[in-house]
């Protein structure tokens, strides 16, 4: 088990003396096994991007734990977490957004190879972001651009390779695709399906597109106002959805 | 049937630092009474240019050439005193991103009463527009009753903000609706919504429609015929049965099979920039396919079926038998 999550709860408290209570998540439990894509679907609003932020450390939950190799994430300082996100790492929902607009792509790409001091010299931290930014089919004349003058697919790619420069063994991929034509999204995808099959990464893939979701991963959460409410292999969930909500998701395919 | 608009050699440029930029490039288009074109291609690829072009919604620094019909007058040539007269009554548009759209300050009844409504209209006239907003919301699914009128858009959700845009669309019965990327900001479930509810406008209102979307499962389910556009050419066109099982175009096979149902084909490379074009055929540089003929010369549109048209070389020195084997093998 790389990563387990325990009765995950997230409160928002509105309104007068915080009288209104919004339960954006509500005692999610599910693990992942190492090497697993886990795919979590769910309509906007339903909590997966909120599940997501706790995983990752951005929000404080309500109650509940993250275990992660055993360990609480919920519970950790800031210098353990710097050294954690060595190996959880997460690719964002708007690619353009996640850049700096006033650096060009080259020190976005090179950023944390220097907050993680992995390079000795100028030459050698060149020749790391040149190497990663072929993986990823993407050309070396791209580094002297800005985030803006990229088109979207590109700009999701470079996401890609930041998050993997440091070898993570776990990623979180918030709806890489949503925003993306389908057939950038498949040479995405296809990216992400051979970084997997290579370095043998975890990924916990979030998205509201159930064909993308059919296609790349092993298990499956479904997920309705903040609650999972079926969890399974994706074969079993697609053929014979028991939920009422699975199916009504399942029913709202448009196939061509 | 009669043709309600036809587009014939459009051209569209745009200058950019005192060079001009060439986006669309002869593109001609047809849309007949009550019939619905989808228009699919990339982000990009000069789909909602065109749809801008259609109703003088485009920037200063664009030059548009061509001649496009609407009933047998050409609308380029008119001023915008005369084709505002045709705006909003018999051509109307749904635009894209619903949130950005509206006034977050307005009722949202009083957002679509005011398409219609003049700075002098009676109170006789704003009584009965209003009793239509109701009539067209409550025709559109959406819930809550008279009450929904007074909503400010912020209290509503994506896919309703959507519907209030359509509901300004058909509010004036337009002959031609120009609906712009329905479902881009819209999720799984509402996505499948949105597409009902124009299924249900083309069966009802009798009204022609320029679909534009990315969303070839979406233009499947809506249109009668289907337009695949890539950098700024209309490279296929023909009805949607024959378009979606039997695409001719390279581009078209290919965008198909990068679905995620259709086997996950991934095509190689990106679209190229408009300010360095290959020089003959622009898929040349991306196509399986691709021979001397492709790289040289600009290919021709040939119709290959009864109505259904590619721009491809291949298709151009096959005579009939030879197409059917090609048909075939494919």
């Amino acid at each position: 088990m790389q990563l387990q999550v325990k009765g995950l709860s997230k409160k928002y408290y509105s309104g007068f003396l915080g009288n209104n209570v919004t339960d954006a998540v509500d005692d999610v439990s599910f693990e992942i096994k190492e090497g697993e894509i886990f795919g979590l679907v769910g309509g906007s609003g339903s909590g997966k991007t909120t599940v997501s932020k706790i995983v990752m450390g951005l929000l404080k939950p309500s109650a509940g734990g993250v275990f992660y190799n055993n360990r609480d994430l919920t519970k950790i300082n800031n210098r353990q977490w710097y050294l954690l996100r060595k190996e959880i790492q997460m690719v964002f929902q708007h690619p353009q957004m996640t850049f700096n607009p006033r650096r060009n792509i080259y020190f976005a790409c090179a950023e944390p190879i220097r907050l993680y001091k992995l390079a000795k010299n100028k030459t050698e931290e060149k020749a790391m972001v040149e190497h990663l930014i072929e993986r990823v089919g993407l050309t070396k004349d791209q580094l002297k651009k800005y985030p803006h003058e990229l088109s979207g697919g590109q700009a999701q790619r470079l996401s890609i390779t930041r998050a993997l420069c440091l070898q993570p063994k776990f990623i979180i991929c918030d709806e890489p695709t949503s925003m993306l034509d389908v057939s950038v999204q498949a040479q995405i995808l296809q990216l992400l399906k051979e970084i997997h099959d290579e370095f043998n990464i975890t990924m916990l893939y979030i998205s509201h597109d159930l064909e993308v979701i059919q296609s790349i991963c092993d298990r499956v959460a479904v997920m309705k106002n903040g609650k999972i409410v079926e969890i399974g292999k994706t074969e079993e969930i697609f053929k014979n959805p028991q939920h009422h909500y699975t199916k009504q998701l399942l029913e709202s395919a448009l196939y061509i | 049937m009669s043709v309600l608009l036809e587009i014939k050699d459009l051209n569209v440029s745009f200058t950019v630092d005192d060079k001009q930029v060439h986006i669309l490039n002869n593109v001609s288009l047809e849309i007949n009474k009550n019939e619905v074109l989808a228009v699919i291609g990339e982000t990009g690829c000069g789909k909602s240019v065109t749809g801008s072009a259609i109703l003088h919604l485009l920037p200063d620094n664009a030059i548009v050439t061509g001649d496009i019909l609407f009933k047998g007058k050409d609308i380029t040539k008119m001023n915008e005193q005369e084709f505002r007269q045709l705006r909003g009554q018999a051509i109307a548009s749904v635009p894209q991103s619903p949130s950005t759209s509206l006034n977050p300050l307005m009722h949202v009844g009083n957002q679509v009463a005011e398409c219609v409504l003049e700075n002098n209209s009676s109170e006789d006239d704003k009584k009965k527009t209003v009793a239509k907003v109701h009539e067209i919301f409550a025709s559109l699914g959406l819930p809550r009753g008279e009450d929904f009128y007074q909503n400010y858009p912020c209290e509503l959700s994506g896919g309703m903000c959507q519907r209030v845009l359509i509901a300004m669309g058909v509010i004036t019965h337009p002959e031609l609706l120009i609906v712009d990327e329905p479902t881009k900001a819209v999720d799984w479930a509402l996505r499948k919504d949105v597409v009902d509810v124009f299924c249900e406008l083309k069966n009802e209102m009798k009204c022609a429609m320029l679909f534009i979307t990315h969303d070839i499962a979406a233009a499947k389910y809506v249109a009668d015929r289907i337009a695949v556009m890539y950098c700024g050419e209309v490279v296929e066109i023909g009805p949607t049965d024959s378009v979606i099982n039997q695409p001719l175009h390279p581009y078209t096979k290919g965008l198909i099979a990068s679905m995620p149902s259709k086997g996950f084909k991934v095509m190689n490379g990106f679209m190229p920039s408009f300010q360095d074009l290959p020089k003959g055929c622009r898929f040349s540089d991306r196509c399986e396919c691709t021979s001397d003929i492709c790289i040289n010369n600009e290919p021709e549109i040939v119709e290959i079926a009864e109505g259904h048209f590619a721009k491809c070389s291949i298709y151009k020195n096959l005579n009939v038998s030879e197409l059917f084997k090609h048909a075939a093998t494919s």
